[in-house]
């Protein structure tokens, strides 16, 4: 290929499979690492070999981690009388990074989604079931986005769970920290009012 | 860049970058329309819930002429429809209602009938009960059909305009019914009952919010119901497919719901 090179072309065709990144950044990201010092790239390509090789999916939760189960499953310190269910595992960084949070985490992979036909079975939910039983939990809080697909997830778990006798529970929606009722719209604030809380 | 002002239904969202999202809206002046809401994820968007899935809004836009991506630059709600989240079968019916348009109908082409009948089926979904869903669908898809263009001939056979009798067919094909001469003709037609024909003919006569209240689902709602779709379906491209209504179909067969 004039002006080119096949290997190029071949990395361009592999980072534009990655998300977000179309042909034109796949063509930035190339040049670049053409530029790049060798040892830039080499780095590179160990840390991906690397996260490959070591980083997985833990077998009771479906959080990321490098050993299974994964470092918050195997804490005898968490309380396993609470399960924490989230759609992705980066949901479990940010509900750990509270500090506010000391039982278990169970990722669903994904929300019910008609439009990306995403249904009941491309989740794991029987292992969520499967996980309440066996550790005798007494409290399911359902963390999924506030979204409309979020919420049809969190009634449709509600359904699944509550014949298990176990208390159901969500986070709270609504209005932002530091933001302004003014501003805030109709959504939010319904659902800042249902979900209002007892001033301790 | 101009800058215009429509009101707007939610097709589809999907994430862009770190904290933004790209909309399809169908709206009233100007059809369905990409636009990127920059910053929208962020918790205190300005943005707010405004651009969940099937909230209808008044949107500020910056169009951009010789584009598909425009930029959003204020919406507020005028309706949340907010019944369709707390279930997961409204959302299926609410998911197909939206696809078959976004599928459907080009970019930037007007369509106020559309418009109007896309608030009236995501209204309808929020306020009736699961038993009414698929008899309401079905009616909205006779009536999206004919405002997209694609509307079925219904009143006598499509191929020979002969009157029906009680033996007839639906050609996917051909794009209406036929009688028993004319179906052979069309190697994807359908066989129905004059029942059938008959609530067909019913959906395009009365309002959904009518048919509601005079109408319970039977076996001719299904029946209506599967071959609209199977219509549908025929008039998209080869291989692209409509998930929601798949997964209709696997609800249906599963005891999920």
């Amino acid at each position: 290929m004039l002006g080119s090179s096949e290997k190029i072309e071949r990395l361009i065709q592999e980072l534009s499979k990655m998300p977000t990144i179309g042909r034109r950044t796949a063509q930035r990201i190339a040049l670049y690492l053409l530029k790049a010092p060798r040892e830039e790239v080499t780095s590179l390509v160990s840390a991906l070999v690397e996260m490959k090789e070591n980083v997985g999916y833990c077998a009771e939760c479906g959080a990321i981690t490098e050993s299974d189960p994964c470092a918050i499953c195997a804490d005898p310190k968490r309380e396993r009388s609470a399960i924490c269910v989230v759609e992705e595992p980066g949901n479990v960084m940010g509900i750990e990074k509270t500090g506010e949070y000391r039982g278990l985490y169970h990722v669903l992979h994904g929300r019910l989604s008609p439009l990306d036909g995403l249904g009941p079975e491309d989740l794991s939910i029987d292992r969520l079931t499967e996980r309440i039983k066996a550790l005798g939990v007494k409290e399911v809080i359902i963390a999924t986005n506030p979204t409309v697909e979020g919420e049809a997830t969190c009634s449709y778990l509600a359904q699944v769970v509550k014949p298990l006798g176990v208390k159901i529970t969500t986070i709270a929606r609504g209005v932002p920290m530091g933001s302004d009722l003014d501003l805030a719209d109709e959504m939010t604030l319904a659902r800042s009012i249902q979900g209002r809380g007892e001033v301790k | 860049m101009s800058i215009h002002r429509t009101h707007g239904i939610v097709l589809r969202t999907r994430k862009f970058r770190e904290s933004s999202k790209i909309i399809v809206f169908f709206t009233r002046r100007y059809g369905k329309i990409s636009a990127i809401a920059k910053g929208s994820l962020k918790p205190k968007s300005k943005f707010g819930s405004s651009l969940e899935l099937f909230t209808r809004s008044s949107l500020i836009f910056y169009r951009k002429e010789n584009r598909d991506l425009h930029t959003l630059s204020h919406s507020e709600i005028l309706n949340a429809n907010k019944n369709i989240g707390n279930d997961v079968v409204k959302l299926a019916y609410a998911s197909a209602a939206t696809e078959m348009v976004e599928r459907l109908v080009p970019n930037e082409e007007q369509n106020e009938t559309l418009y109007e009948l896309l608030d009236a089926i995501l209204n309808q979904i929020g306020v009736a009960e699961r038993n009414q869903l698929e008899l309401i669908l079905a009616s909205y898809t006779l009536k999206m059909l004919h405002a997209v263009g694609y509307g079925p001939e219904l009143a006598a056979c499509v191929r020979c305009g002969k009157d029906l009798g009680d033996e007839v067919w639906f050609g996917l094909h051909s794009g209406g019914a036929l009688c028993p001469a004319c179906h052979k003709e069309d190697l994807h037609a359908m066989e129905m009952s004059r029942a059938t024909l008959e609530l067909m003919r019913k959906f395009e006569s009365i309002s959904m919010a009518r048919l509601r209240e005079t109408h319970s689902a039977d076996k001719f709602s299904r029946d209506a119901f599967d071959i609209l779709h199977a219509f549908v379906r025929a008039q998209i491209s080869e291989g692209a497919r409509i998930r929601s209504l798949d997964f209709l179909e696997r609800m249906r067969d599963s005891s999920f719901a």
